[in-house]
């Protein structure tokens, strides 16, 4: 199914037509997230941490390969040969995760606001608006895969982490169930309490202790050298399939 | 401006990490800059690896390969490389003229009504004006081919590599594909071409080199250039006597 050409600027066409290759069933994810999100959770609060995950999980099916696929992919051939450096492309890998990151962000938590009844309209949106620093860290995870693998063969990895992301989230919330491997969960979960204390901070609470900003710095940042090490160590290829 | 001169000097290269086979041997390269050199070898006999050395996304095992004064992978970064690859791969979600947009956008030259100028040229030349708004996933092999070769020139790279450029075109096509190469030439870039077709290369080269057993010393030029490279081709085709 075709989707509506948009006048875009110059540098934003690879994502436009990213978009237009992939909106249909990034659409349905979406509207997907929003059910699970609405269903699962009690109020805006308690859905920030589903949106922020599987809202993640949708940025990279959309964004999957957009760096990699630079210089390892059946289309590297074109776009190697005008030149840019592996470091001009990693940060502009970094800054277009990050804006979709936040845009995916931001339409799930317009949808869930238009959604929810529940909650008044402006505390939806003002518990939705504290998930935003998550962005960042998101963008980071975004970031990695988008570096290292150009076809959707990364799907059953997004899920067992974020699964995983998730069942330690759970775990930590009820210490009693927390499973054996606990510990490991512990190490690769998403950072998302030391990230609702940096949101309360910002709404006037206390200063998060030293470990939580430690657990968001190196979380993101072992992500992000994850995807320096897709881009700048890795050397590029000449695409070698017929179809892209 | 007259485009870089390339230089391979005693480079032994080839593919597999672990299981390494050498496709060149000791081989030893000038292409001269502002011409247009042929490459010309059967199948496998390394003319792809030669192009990926030039492109920089390979390194020789031994020997060096300079374009200018530069590493190949810098030069790439630095100025950008005019390439049509063998097998045309576009991208998906794409439609021709986004695709000619970007890719003036990518070339990074500072005049950028002179690039959409000469850009405009090449379009028209390759007939590619009336197929603007189509996707580029329902060109046809010949269209995609010179949508691809759109991409490669836009710009006006200094250094211009065509693998098998006239593979699928049609003699209409073909005439434009001429034309753009002779225009190339005429701008001062170092153009090298590869293909199997003696008639294609002697219409748009100064001299040939051909590619054999891992090595490209045999070199043709000047007045001779299409007897001799058709005396080669046919002693290269000649099909041993049955037993």
């Amino acid at each position: 199914m075709s989707v509506p050409r948009l006048a875009v600027p110059a540098p934003v066409l690879p994502t436009a037509a990213l978009m237009r290759r992939r909106l249909w069933w990034t659409v349905a994810a979406a509207a997907a997230t929003i059910a699970v999100a609405w269903d699962r959770t009690d109020g805006p609060e308690v859905a920030v941490p589903y949106l922020l995950l599987v809202g993640g999980a949708v940025t990279m099916l959309m964004t999957t390969g957009v760096v990699a696929g630079e210089q390892r992919s059946g289309v590297a051939d074109l776009w190697l040969q005008k030149g840019r450096s592996p470091w001009r492309l990693a940060l502009g890998g970094l800054g277009h995760a990050l804006v979709a990151s936040l845009m995916v962000y931001l339409v799930l938590a317009a949808l869930y606001v238009v959604i929810d009844r529940r909650s008044s309209a402006s505390d939806a949106a003002s518990a939705l608006v504290a998930g935003i620093p998550g962005i960042a860290v998101m963008a980071c995870v975004v970031f990695a895969f988008s570096c290292w693998r150009v076809r959707l063969d990364i799907i059953p990895a997004i899920v067992m982490i974020f699964f995983i992301g998730l069942a330690g989230h759970d775990a930590e919330q009820n210490p009693g169930s927390a499973p054996r491997w606990g510990w490991l969960l512990r190490i690769v979960r998403f950072p998302l309490a030391e990230l609702q204390d940096l949101s309360e901070w910002g709404g006037g609470g206390a200063l998060p202790p030293i470990d939580s900003w430690a657990r968001i710095v190196t979380y993101g940042g072992a992500w992000l050298a994850l995807g320096l090490i897709g881009v700048i160590v890795l050397p590029p290829a000449l695409g070698r399939d017929t179809t892209e | 401006m007259t485009g870089p001169a390339v230089t391979v000097r005693d480079v032994t290269a080839g593919y597999g990490l672990l299981t390494r086979r050498d496709v060149l041997t000791g081989v030893s390269l000038d292409l001269p800059a502002g011409a247009a050199t042929g490459l010309m070898g059967r199948n496998g006999a390394g003319k792809t690896t030669l192009i990926r050395l030039l492109l920089g996304v390979g390194d020789p095992r031994k020997g060096r390969v300079e374009i200018g004064d530069l590493d190949p992978a810098a030069y790439r970064e630095r100025f950008g490389i005019g390439y049509l690859p063998e097998r045309t791969v576009l991208p998906g979600g794409w439609i021709l003229d986004d695709f000619l947009r970007y890719a003036r956008y990518r070339s990074r030259a500072s005049d950028s009504a002179r690039v959409a100028a000469d850009q405009a040229r090449i379009v028209s030349t390759l007939e590619l004006d009336s197929r603007r708004g189509e996707p580029l996933s329902t060109l046809s092999k010949g269209t995609a081919r010179r949508a691809a070769l759109a991409w490669a020139l836009t710009g006006a790279p200094s250094l211009v590599i065509l693998d098998e450029p006239a593979s699928g075109l049609d003699p209409a096509s073909r005439m434009g594909l001429r034309r753009v190469i002779v225009d190339c030439v005429a701008r001062g870039a170092t153009v090298l071409i590869s293909s199997h077709e003696v008639d294609e290369m002697v219409r748009t080269c100064s001299h040939v080199r051909i590619v054999r057993n891992g090595d490209v010393s045999q070199a043709f030029t000047g007045d001779r250039l299409r007897t001799d490279l058709l005396e080669s081709a046919l002693a290269d085709m000649a099909v041993p006597p049955p037993p």
